[in-house]
Order: structure tokens, then sequence, then C-alpha cells
């Protein structure tokens, strides 16, 4: 199946530019970010980056806490199918006390749908540890629980086994550019006018309901 | 009016001299009188002759006008019927037809007749115009009968903004309910009255008896309403009168015929009418029956139990009959009966009598039935007397009935009674499952009754999705929900002036038991209650908006209150709608259906899942039909042929049909075993099994997600791959270090290593000299299949690796000498040496392979000789085995990592003391060397945990291999092993999916014909077993295998030999080209001994096992071995296997592999040599019997061949399992790439069977050139 390439006329593409802008961590300094795109088996990346590694951000001293990549995201996807609709999922890292590298956060959002410029607001979080005797070994260990696997943030299987603190937010904008979308006859914008798809990337955040 | 004509007339006399006029005025008049009288437009229509008469009155004046007129004027005539059709054809008239024509637009008869005319002028068109009861087509009259406009709410503020302001038009799909924009909020009123439970957890005996009673009652007086018997009664009377006056009228009439016809269905109706009378009464009597029987246990209960708990009391009151004598009455009517009932007999004896005069010869029948009818008469009357025609008595009920207060003697009643205090109820009323208010608690009392009154005014902005009761039971401790009512909700119609008290009943499945006097609750019976409630509906404002189109048939006409339907169905029925008006078809339909049940009752009946049609995504055939979204489903079944399939077309056209054609194939063939494939249909069979083992094994494993206990790394799900999916390329690498070669040519050998991989193949270049050393890094490319990586694809990948180290020759072919200075043409060609096969699986559970290994030397590699006498001294130390070695390392780029190993506990059969210590020893060996094998209990094929020991057993081995050698006991332990190794090789993951290890014993692992190291370890050390020999199960670790067992037996001479039983080598223990890296743990028949010694290399550790500080035992004397028994049969059974089935597979392997030889050389041409072929087909069993036999006895025959042609071949030996592993390595060796002109080829192939179906395959494959 793979072989058969469908010709132009039946994919639809997405485009998406955008950055990572910024993220807010109170209490973490020194961190930066891998980002990767998460997506379905009828998806395939066409151009761009579709994994990356920010630079370490640090906070400014004065008043303003935000800590700042600006780290661009630039990629292009055709598809045939929207089922498995692709997900921006962000991972933070940076040292703890005693200078191990350790994540600080793991957050998820829909690319959105509709054309145009979006901003997100992605709340992080972390996996926990299951008792307070680990917790302290992993402290000092600086072997805290992590995912082995990303993806497993984007998707729901096999998360009732962990448990998870909340730990900032990330800020994301996206520029959106659908091609063919409509032609295939997928309908991405509302025909009212008073509810647009706003919906659809905020509420897929993965760790929305843990606030 | 007949003065008014005579005016008119007069007027018509004094205009006579402008007739033309009056003329006019004349035609007017006449045809505006009808129209004007007559309001049915088909009266009309129908007696066209209508006119007649009034023409007919004319006066005398018009009959010379019309004289004069006709001949001077042309006045539009109606054209006949006949000549607006078609010719020949008649008339039709659709409504008589039964179909629906609309009323026609009304037009006056003049101008019709003028259109007709007009239109029959055009001969040829004319026709077209008229419908087929010869009138002009047209449609129906689209006026309405009443004038109606549009309502316009005066505009209370007009805001001169607001006018102005411009809004767009949005076009809304329109939600029926949503009256958002109605200006003002509507009020929903909901009365909750009472609450009324028929059952309670906390009924008494009594309780549930009255509840009972009040039922039953509540049924009496339901029937006593209905007044069905009454009814009947009051027909019979009427059917009794009628007859009587039929009698006078029979007498009076000669019209006998028609009566005699109506009386025959009165006498079937009067008979029916009556049944179903004395059934009804016999009803009545059954309920007053029982109503007494409970009441009668009531009264004896409270006598029973001293006190009252409820008030309810029964009186019976026997009614005075006021007509006068009831008896007597009750007597005439018996009387009249039997006379009805004689007068019956009577007819039929007539009619009996008739048929004897017609008949003469049947008179005794009829005499017969005389007798019969005379003895009927009797058993109607006293059928009659046991019916229930006797004075009723009526019922009536009062609740004042002193309830006992104080039950203190009592103690459970008592109980009960401070229980039932504690419990108070509560409504919460939920709108569109919100909670909107609640009534205030009231205790629940005796009476069992709650009075709440209470009215809800909800204001409310849109029609209500759902309207909730939730009934609340609080006490002291806790309040929980007994039961949710949904309410239906009001027509719009229904105002709070207009609405009905409604009976809501509810139950609850709650079980309740007490230990006091209350009943509690169980299956039998179920809380019911009874709550009225009122609903008023929204202000009438509500409707105009509302856009429902008519779901039900009554709402649709705007009946909304209707609640007897009798009387809707009677209206219909008087009222003739016309069944055939499409408006009206709800309302017919409703008939219909209550016309057939009989009764005009509301539906019994409720669609189950209704909508769900509307609401499936497609219909069931689409979702077969179409390719994408079976192509879709299939890969979301995980199907292996699509389980990898990407980039599914959106269009069905771009999917082609035989996409799903492996995937049908492979379903119809489920069960079929293909023999063609297989070669021996044993095999085949055995295949087939084990897919089906590979299918079903992944659902004994739920893939979960687990903690492990060390690296507190969360993995989850089954795929615990690290690389993202992104991947696209995969490299297998291969870094080839050195090689020792112990053959040498007559000159220097040239070799160079080729790593073939998927048909990829990579070589380095060509070193000098027989001890190369090149570093050289080869990248191969790794296909899938389907591009899939999961973990569960990449385990079961076959494919192997072959590492084949060549000579490289060249040749000079110049012709002749003249341009040797000049010009120089030589061809390389390659000369197998031998090779190293590494299955990928391998390679994929341990991500990287690096050693040294031993190179598999073909026995007879002609032009070469071994190079003994160089190994001296070190050399012969360090490589006892005399073989060619090559050291690789092997790796993936990027690397994949295998899944975590699966470390689960499984059910077992053992006893829990000995699983106990089994753990617990395990642990602790594991917590000194965590990387030393040792397996304590393994998993049996039926996923039972059985302990390791118990596998070991001495088993015999076939008698045909031990008699062979009977002498040489060295040879005969050789000849098993090599027996033991040509059982193929298959490692578990790729059997047994998963990453769990199964251990199949020696009868399942023959029968199975496939296993990995493990089985093929023990079968080896059985045997040994069996022979007398000392022999250990030895886990370990080794390259390439990774942990892996061998077998570990005690010469005579006190030195040990290690046995890789998948491969039939055995080592010495001394041997540093080992591929035993790590020994771990020993397993004999009746003990585990792990090794606790400081090195693990098999060189370094000593095998006494007896030595306690060096090998640390499972059983010891604290812990003795209870003596356990084998899993092992007792004897193991080897079929002979037949010779010529051998040589059937041979034949086949021989045809398909120079098919396979001619395929890959599609360019040049293949010439078999046949002679050479036969000479080796000779030499193959020699070869194998010299493995046999032990002793080396190279193929001296080819000599003639040899000094008429350059012979570049080998023999290959490989186990039987598939044709395609034999096919592989035919191609690894790169024979068929010999691209001489004038190249022939010779290929052979000897099957040698063993017992048990083992076949050892003999492949000679050579090329031939002619030497000049």
């Amino acid at each position: 199946m793979a072989t058969a390439v469908p010709s132009a006329s039946t994919v639809f593409m997405l485009m998406i530019s955008g950055q990572v802008e910024s993220g807010l961590f109170p209490e973490f300094d020194d961190l930066y970010l891998k980002y990767c795109f998460v997506f379905g088996n009828d998806w395939a990346p066409t151009a761009g980056l579709e994994e990356g590694i920010s630079q370490i951000s640090t906070k400014n001293q004065g008043s303003q806490e935000l800590l700042v990549w600006n780290f661009p995201l630039d990629v292009t996807f055709k598809s045939t199918n929207p089922f498995g609709w692709p997900q921006l999922v962000l991972s933070v890292y940076g040292p703890d006390v005693f200078g191990n590298d350790v994540v600080r956060g793991y957050g998820a959002v829909h690319i959105p749908i509709t054309p145009g410029r979006h901003t997100r607001t992605i709340p992080m979080f972390v996996p926990e540890s299951s008792s307070l005797l680990q917790r302290l070994m992993s402290w000092l260990k600086g072997r805290r629980p992590e995912y082995t696997d990303l993806r497993v943030v984007a998707r729901g299987e096999g998360r009732e086994v962990t448990r998870v603190r909340s730990q900032g937010h990330v800020q994301v904008c996206f520029n959106i550019v659908t091609k063919d979308l409509k032609k295939l006859g997928y309908e991405t914008t509302s025909s009212f006018p008073h509810m647009s798809a706003e919906g659809f990337g905020s509420s897929a955040a993965g760790a929305a309901s843990l606030f | 009016m007949k003065e008014k004509e005579k005016k008119l007339n007069i007027r018509w006399v004094s205009l006579m001299k402008c007739w033309v006029l009056t003329l006019m005025i004349r035609i007017c008049w006449f045809t505006d009188r009808p129209t004007t009288q007559i309001p049915k437009p088909n009266v009309y229509r129908r007696n066209s002759s209508f006119f007649l008469p009034a023409c007919i009155q004319v006066t005398s004046h018009e009959i010379w006008l019309d004289g004069v007129q006709y001949e001077l004027f042309f006045v539009p005539k109606t054209v006949s019927t006949m000549a607006k059709i078609p010719f020949n054809a008649q008339p039709r008239y659709l409504e008589e037809e039964g179909l629906f024509v609309g009323e026609r637009p009304w037009v006056s008869n003049k101008n019709m007749n003028i259109m007709e005319n007009r239109l029959m002028a055009d001969p040829l068109q004319g026709v077209c115009w008229f419908g087929g009861d010869g009138r002009i087509l047209s449609l129906p009259n689209p006026i309405k009968p009443n004038p109606t406009r549009l309502f316009t709410f005066p505009c209370q503020h007009p805001d001169p903004d607001d006018a102005l302001a411009y809004r767009k038009v949005v076009h809304i799909q329109h939600d029926e309910r949503d009256t958002t924009h109605a200006s003002r909020p509507c009020q929903l009123d909901v009365d909750v009255h009472d609450l009324t439970f028929f059952h309670h957890p906390l009924f008494s005996r009594e309780h549930m008896l009255a509840s009972r009673l009040q039922q039953l009652h509540g049924q009496f007086e339901a029937r006593q309403q209905a007044r069905l018997t009454a009814f009947l009664t009051d027909k019979l009377m009427h059917f009794q009168t009628f007859e009587l006056n039929d009698k006078l009228e029979a007498h009076q009439h000669v019209l006998v015929l028609c009566i005699v016809t109506k009386k025959g269905y009165l006498v079937g109706t009067h008979r029916k009418t009556r049944m179903l009378r004395d059934m009804e009464e016999q009803k009545d009597r059954n309920l007053l029956k029982s109503i007494l029987k409970v009441w009668k246990e009531m009264k004896t209960l409270r006598e029973f139990q001293k006190f009252t708990n409820t008030s309810l009391k029964l009186n019976i009151i026997r009614k005075e009959d006021v007509s006068g004598n009831r008896e007597e009455e009750y007597e005439e009517g018996i009387r009249e009966e039997i006379q009805q009932m004689h007068d019956e007999f009577q007819q039929e004896y007539q009619k009996q009598l008739e048929l004897f005069h017609q008949h003469q010869e049947h008179w005794k029948t009829w005499k017969k039935n005389k007798v019969k009818s005379e003895c009927n008469s009797d058993c109607a009357e006293l059928s009659l007397l046991s019916c229930v025609r006797q004075p009723s008595p009526e019922v009536d009920k009062k609740r004042f009935h002193p309830v006992t207060r104080t039950v203190r003697r009592f103690r459970v009643e008592q109980q009960r009674r401070q229980e039932l205090q504690r419990h108070s109820l509560y409504m919460k009323l939920l709108f569109n499952n919100k909670e909107v208010s609640r009534t205030a608690p009231h205790i629940l009392d005796d009476s069992f009754h709650i009075h709440f009154g209470q009215i809800f005014n909800v204001q409310i902005k849109r029609c209500p999705e759902s309207i909730q009761l939730q009934v609340l039971d609080i006490t002291s401790r806790s309040s929980d929900s007994l039961a949710n009512l949904f309410v239906p909700i009001p027509e719009t119609s229904v105002l709070a002036g207009t609405a009905l008290v409604q009976h809501l009943e509810f139950s609850s499945e709650r079980r309740v038991t007490f230990e006091h006097e209350a009943t509690g609750s169980n299956d039998s019976c179920f809380w019911r209650c009874s709550s009225s409630l009122s609903s008023s509906s929204p202000p009438p404002q509500f409707s105009p908006h509302s856009t429902i189109r008519p779901v039900d048939a009554i709402t649709s006409i705007g009946a909304v209150g209707v609640t007897d339907t009798r009387q809707l169905a009677r209206w219909i029925k008087e009222s003739r709608l016309d069944p055939n008006d499409p408006n009206n078809a709800t309302l017919i339909q409703l008939h219909m259906v209550h016309k057939d049940s009989g009764q005009m009752n509301t539906a019994e009946f409720f669609r189950l899942e209704q909508l769900q049609e509307e609401f499936d995504f497609v219909s069931e055939e689409e979702l077969l039909c179409s390719r994408r979204l079976r192509l879709l489903q299939l890969r979301n079944q995980e199907q292996p042929e699509f389980r990898a399939c990407r980039l599914v077309p959106l269009m069905d056209r771009e999917i082609p049909e035989k996409v799903f054609q492996d995937y049908e194939k492979r379903q119809n063939e489920k069960n079929i075993v293909d023999i063609k494939e297989h070669l021996v249909p044993y095999r085949a069979i055995v295949a087939q099994y084990m897919l089906k083992v590979y299918i079903i094994h992944p659902l004994l494993f739920p893939s979960t997600g687990r903690w492990t206990a060390t690296g507190q790394r969360i993995a989850t799900g089954r795929c615990t791959t690290t690389f993202s999916t992104i991947v696209s390329r995969i490299y297998l690498l291969v870094d080839v270090l050195f090689l020792s070669l112990i053959l040498s040519l007559q000159d220097l050998v040239r070799p160079f290593v080729e790593v073939s991989f998927q048909r990829g193949t990579c070589r380095t270049t060509t070193a000098h000299g027989p001890n190369p050393s090149w570093h050289e890094e080869l990248e191969l490319p790794f296909r899938t299949l389907n591009g899939d990586y999961s973990s569960t694809n990449l385990q079961s990948l076959r494919d192997e690796i072959y590492i084949n180290v060549f000579d490289e020759l060249t040749y000079n072919i110049q012709e002749g000498d003249r341009e040797t200075d000049r010009e120089t043409h030589t061809r390389t060609e390659k000369i197998w040496l031998g090779f190293i096969n590494i299955p990928f699986n391998t390679l994929y559970l341990q991500s990287w392979i690096e050693g040294t290994f031993k190179i598999n030397v073909p026995k007879v590699l002609l032009g070469y000789r071994l190079e003994q006498e160089g190994l001296q001294g070190f050399w012969e130390l360090q490589n006892p085995s005399q073989a060619s070695y090559l050291s690789v390392y092997l790796t993936t780029e990027p690397q994949i990592m295998p899944g975590e190993p699966v470390r689960e506990k499984y059910e077992s059969h053992e006893e829990a003391r000995l699983l106990f210590g089994a753990e617990e020893y395990s642990q602790r060996c594991h917590a000194a060397f965590p990387n030393r094998r040792l397996l304590s209990t393994v998993m049996d094929i039926t996923g039972q945990a059985v302990l390791v020991t118990r596998y070991l057993h001495p088993l015999k081995a076939p008698s045909e291999l031990l008699e062979i050698n009977p002498g040489h006991h060295q040879s005969t332990v050789e000849l098993l092993a090599h027996f033991v190794s040509l059982i193929p090789f298959i490692p578990d993951s790729v059997t047994f999916s998963g990453i769990c290890d199964l251990w199949t014993t020696c009868d399942q692992f023959l029968t199975l014909m496939c296993g990995d190291e493990e089985e093929h370890a023990v079968l080896l050390c059985c045997f040994f077993l069996a022979l007398g020999k000392k022999s250990w199960l030895l886990l370990g670790a080794a390259i390439p295998e990774g942990p892996t067992a061998y077998v570990l037996t005690k010469e005579d001479n006190m030195s040990y030999l290690i046995w890789n039983a998948s491969s039939g080598q055995r080592y010495q223990q001394f041997d540093s080209f080992c591929p035993l890296q790590s020994v771990g743990s020993l397993v004999g028949t009746d003990n585990i001994w792990f090794n606790v010694q400081p090195w693990d290399s098999p060189m370094r550790v000593n095998f006494d096992v007896s030595k306690t500080k060096l090998w640390k035992p499972l059983f010891s004397h604290r812990f003795p071995n209870p003596g356990l028994g084998s899993v092992q049969p007792q004897v193991l059974s080897f079929q002979a296997t037949d010779r010529s089935t051998a040589m059937e597979l041979q034949e086949r392997i021989e045809k398909v592999l120079k098919e396979k030889v001619m395929e890959w050389r599609p360019l040049q041409p293949t010439r078999w040599n046949r002679h050479c072929t036969a000479v080796l087909r000779r030499a193959l069993p020699d070869l194998e019997l010299g493995l046999v036999s032990g002793s080396t006895k190279p193929g001296g025959n080819l000599q003639h061949i040899l000094n008429e042609y350059q012979m570049c071949g080998f023999p290959l030996q490989m186990p039987f399992s598939e044709l395609w592993p034999i096919v592989e390595r035919v191609h690894s060796t790169g024979v068929h790439e010999c691209q001489v002109p004038n190249v022939e080829f010779a290929l052979a192939v000897y099957v040698h069977p063993y017992p048990s179906n083992v076949m050892s395959v003999w492949v000679y494959i050579a090329s031939l050139k002619r030497l000049r």
C-alpha cells in the first residue's frame, strides 16, 4: 500500500509555521525544550523538521518571569484522512539542584484545524513518583520519573498507571495554511459565524483536566 | 324567483333591438346562477345536464332570438369529452379510481368552453392540453379557504438606531427546539403533587396487603367506570328487541330474502356479544373475589399481630335494587337466554330437517341430531346457572380504621417504625440535567403517602430537553436517590389551565433487607410509586417560532389535549377525511393502525434505539462496499497485511482491488493446508499450527503499562521502541574486523567478506593473505514489510544475515600474447570459502553483536587445502578445533531497542513451598550476579510455571541412530548432536510472539519440529543422560545468540565438553573461540547450581558442582529435593521416515533450485552439466555418511571431472524446515554469479532421512569451466 502514492488531487496539505514563544515555570530556570509532532498513520511530513531542540533559556533577573525561546516551527504535512490530526508534543528539561538534567514538563496540543493565526497556552505536567520514598530517592539520584516514549503525552493509552503534577505553561503560536481540505469535503470552518473552531485546540491539551 | 325572471324578461323585451347585449347578459346570468347555488364543484361537473332544465324555461322571445343568433355568431359550445381525449381511448376518472385529485380552481363554464374550443382548433397539439378525463389539465386550487395574515407585534419602543443596524442574513440549519430568539422567556410550571408508594422496603406485611387491596380496588373502580358489562348487556337487550321487531316485520313483509341474510349476521354477533358479556362478568366477579380475599387476609393479619399499621378499611355495601325485583329480572334473563338458545337449536333443527328431506337415507342422523339438540339445551341452562349473573355487591372503601399507636410489646414492629421515622423524602427538579429546585423534605409516615403540593415555576428560554424528577431518601446517615423520573415534556399548547395531572410510576431495583419486621425488597418485588404531576407549558407565543414538523399525528392536527382516542377515531370516521390527501396521511395512518388493533389505544410499543440509523456514520452496505473504509477498518484491527499501511487514499477509486487479495486469500485458506509451499504435508500442518499459536498468543499477555522496579522509567504499552515513528530508513551496520583463515590455495589467498541481508549485498575490499584485517564498516539497508518498525513486527522477522567469505581470483583472459604489454584483460571471480549466518532476530534482541565467529566451511572445498602445518605451538592451543574465524561487529543504525522482557508470574501446579524457595533462590542469585543467567522456573506450553529440573530426564534416542556405530561411543554422541541440530531452529520470539520464553517438552518439540536453543539443548541433554553420560544443561550467554542454553558433558578423561545443541558443534572447555562467553548456571536432573565463582568465562570456571562454594545449589540439606517427577514422557516414540518421501522432497528441491538459479541469471543461458550432476549426486550420500560415521572422505570420484573442467563448487548441508532458507543459502554463495561465457553448472540435492521426519539436506552446487 505504501508504494501507491496518491496523486496530488487527493491529498490535503497542512502547513504549520509558528514558534514556541515562551514558557512560565515559576520555580525553575535554565530550561530548554524539545518538540515533536505526533500524527496518525495517514499523515506524512513533506517538508520541514518534525523534531527539534531549543536553546537553553534563562529568566530575566527583573520582574518578568518569562522564559523566552522563540523557537521556530515550520513543517508541512500531507494527509488523506483527518483522523490522527497532528499534535505538537513539547517537553521541557532543565537542571535540578545537583545539576542533573531532569524533565520539567510535558504538554501536547492539537494543531489548530482552521487556517489563520492561533495562539495556544499549553499547560504542562510532569510524572510523579509513586511514593514518598521513591520521590526522595529520585531527588537524590537525579533520576526523576519520565516517559520513555513521548507519544504517551499525545495519546490516552497507558496513562492510567501514571500520576502527574501540573507545572507551568508554554505559549505557542501557529500560523496555519491548509490546501485542498475543503475540496476533499472536509469542513473546518463553522457555518455559524458566532461559533469559531476555537474549542478544538485548547480542549485537547493533555493536562487541561489537571488544573 | 319566478318574479325576478319575469322582470328581467320584460327588460329584455324592451331592449330587443340591441339584442347583442341581451345575449351577453343571458349567458352570464345562466352560468352565474348555478355556481352560486351549488357549492361543490363535483356536483355540477357530474351532472352536466343540469343546465338543460333551465334552458327549457326560455320564453318565446328567445326562441326566435336563438334562431337568429346561431346563424350570425359563433358561440363556443361544450366540446364532447370523446373529442378531447386521444382517439380510441376511454375517459379515465382518476378520482373514481381512488387517486387523490385536488380541488380544481373554479373557472366559469363559458370561459372553459372558449378555451377548450381554442385549444381544439389545433388538431395536432390540441389533445395534449387535456387530461385523461377530458378536462383541461390543472393544478389543484392553491387558494386557502380562509384568509390569513401574518401577525405582527406592535413595536413598543421603536428605536431608530436599531432599525438602521445592518445585520447579515445568517442561514441557520434550524434547530427545531432553539427558541433563543424568542423575545420573552417562557414559564414552565411543574406541580409536584403527591407521592404514594406501592411498595417500599419498610412496608410491613399489612402494608403490602393494603397496597394490594388498594390496587385491586383501583382496578375495580376503573372497571366500574368503564361499564363494559353494562354496555354489553345493553347491547344484548337491543339485539333482543331487534329480533322481536324482525319477526314482526317478517310476518308483515314479503321481502324475507334480505332479512334472512341480515339475520344470519345478527345471530352471529349476538352470540359473540353474549360470550363477551359473560367473560367480562366473570372478570368482574374474580376481581371482587380477590378483593374480598385480600381483605380477609388483612383482617386475619391484624388480629394475629394485634395491632394495625394501616388505616384501610373495606366497606361492602350490598345495594338494594332500585328498579324492583332483581331476582325476577335475573330469572327473566335466564329464561330469555334459554329461549334464544332454543330458537337457535330450532333453526338448526329446521336446517337439518331440510337436509333430511333432501336425503332420505340420512334419517338416522337427523334423529340423533334432534336428540342431541335437546340435550344441549339442558347443558346451556346448567352453564348459565354457573355463570355469574347474580346481584353484585358494591364495594366502598374508607380510610377510617384506627391505627395502633403504641406497639411497645412488639419489638420488631417498633424497630420498623423507628426506622421509618428516620427516613424522609424530597424531590429534586432537574431541568436539562441541571438541578433547578427541590422540595422540602417530608417525613415518611405509616401511610407511605406524601403530599408535596408544590409548584415550581421555571423561567425558560428554550424548549426543555428533559425534565427530570429525582426522588431522594434522606436518613440520618446518608441521602441517596431512589429513582429518576423523566417527566414528559408538555406540548406547547398545554397551558396551566388546561393541564391534567399525570401519574408517573417509577421503580427502583435496589435490594434492601432488614432485620426487623419490614419486608425489605428483593428481586420479586420492587418499589413503585406514583407521583402526581401537573405540568403547564409556556405561554402560547412559544409556538409561532417552533418549526417542529408533525411528529405525532394527533399533534399535527393541533388536537393536543385529545386523550380520548376513541372520540378521535369517531371524528375521523365522521369527518370523512379524504384518505388520499397527503395532508391527512398521518391521521389516516393512525386510524388504520388502530382499526387493525381493534381499539384506539395509545401506542403500547416503543422503538428501541430510535434514530440509531440516522446517527450511523454510513449504512452497513456502504461500509462493506467502500474500499477505503474497509482498509481503514482492517488496519484498525491490526491485520498483518495492513498494519503498517500509511496514507490510505482518500478516494475509493485510488485503492486498487487487489489490495485485499492477499488478505482474502489468507482468510479463505486459513484452514487449507498448502502442501506445495511446504513440500512435506506433515510440516505444512505444523506450520499451520504455528501460525495459529502466533495469532492467539498475544492475547495471553495483554499489554499493560508497568513500572519497572529499578529505573523508575515508565514504560507504557507494548511498543517501547525509543526511536520515533519518523524514522524513514534503518541501516544494518557490519564492522568487519579481521579474519583468520586456515585454508590456502597454491598461491596467495585474496579473501574478502561480503555481507548479504535481504538480498542486498555489500563487500569489503580484497585483502591479501590468510589473516587479513579490514576494520571496514559495511552499511546495508534494512526494510520491513510495509515499513512497519513496531517491535512486534521486528521480533517476528525471520531474515538472516549472511556473512560470506570469498576468495577473489583474477584470470588473464587475453587471447594470445600480442598486446600483453599494452592491454590486460582480466576476469575476477569469487570463490566461496565459508559463511556465518546470524538471524536478524538475534541481533534485534541484543541490539548489537560483537565477537569472533567460527566460519562454516564446506566439507569439501575443491582446490584448497587445510593449512595443517601452520598450526603449531601457540595456535594449536588456541585453536584446537582447527577452523577459520571471522571477527565482526553488528548493529543497526539508528539503534533499535527491543522491548523489555516480561517478568510476570504465572500460574503453577508446583507446590507453593517449592515456588517460594525457587523464587527466593533466584532473587538472591540475581542480587549477587545480575548478569549471570539463571532460570529456576520456566513456562511450559500451557502457560504454567514449571521447575526447570523437571525437563531433564533420560530419554532414549532413536534406535536407528544408536545402531549405526554400536562400538564407537564418541561417534554415537556426535551423531546424536548432529541429529538434534537438524531440527530446525526458530527463536521463540518468532514462534511465540512476545518476549516470553516457552519451553516445550521433547515430544512436543519433535511434534512441532522447531524450537530454539533451550529445546535443542534439553533434547540433547536427555539423550546424553540416557547414554549414561554425565551431562547438564548449561545456561549462559554466548555469541551471537545472547542468553542461551548449551549442554555440558563430563568426559571420561575428566575434561568437559560444551555442546551447542542447535548447531551440533562441540567445544573443548579451553577452546578460546568457544562462542559461549559466560556460564550462568547448570541444571541437572535433580538440582540447579548457580555459578558463584568470581569468573564466568568457561575457560576459567571450575565445573565441579559438588563444591558449594563455587556452585550454589537450589536444593540443599535445608531445602531438600522432594523428588520431583519429570514433565517429559517416559519414552519418546520416533516414527521412521519414509525413504520415498525423502526422495520426492529431494527431487522437488532440486527442481526448485534449478529454476531459481536460472531465474537469477536472466541475461546468460544456464547450462546444466548432467554428467557432473550425476557424479555429485553420488558423492553426497557419502558426505552424509562421513558425517555420520565420523570419518571424512573427500569426494575422490570427482578427479576425472577435475581433469576436464575447472570446477568451483562445494556441498552445503542444512536442516530442512522450509524451502526458502535453502534457496537463500544457495543464493548467498553466489555461484550463479559466474559470468564466464561457457560456464556450466551442476546442482545435486540429497535428502537424508532421520527418524521423526528430521531431514538433512545436502546441496552440492558447482560451476564448471572447461579447461583449454
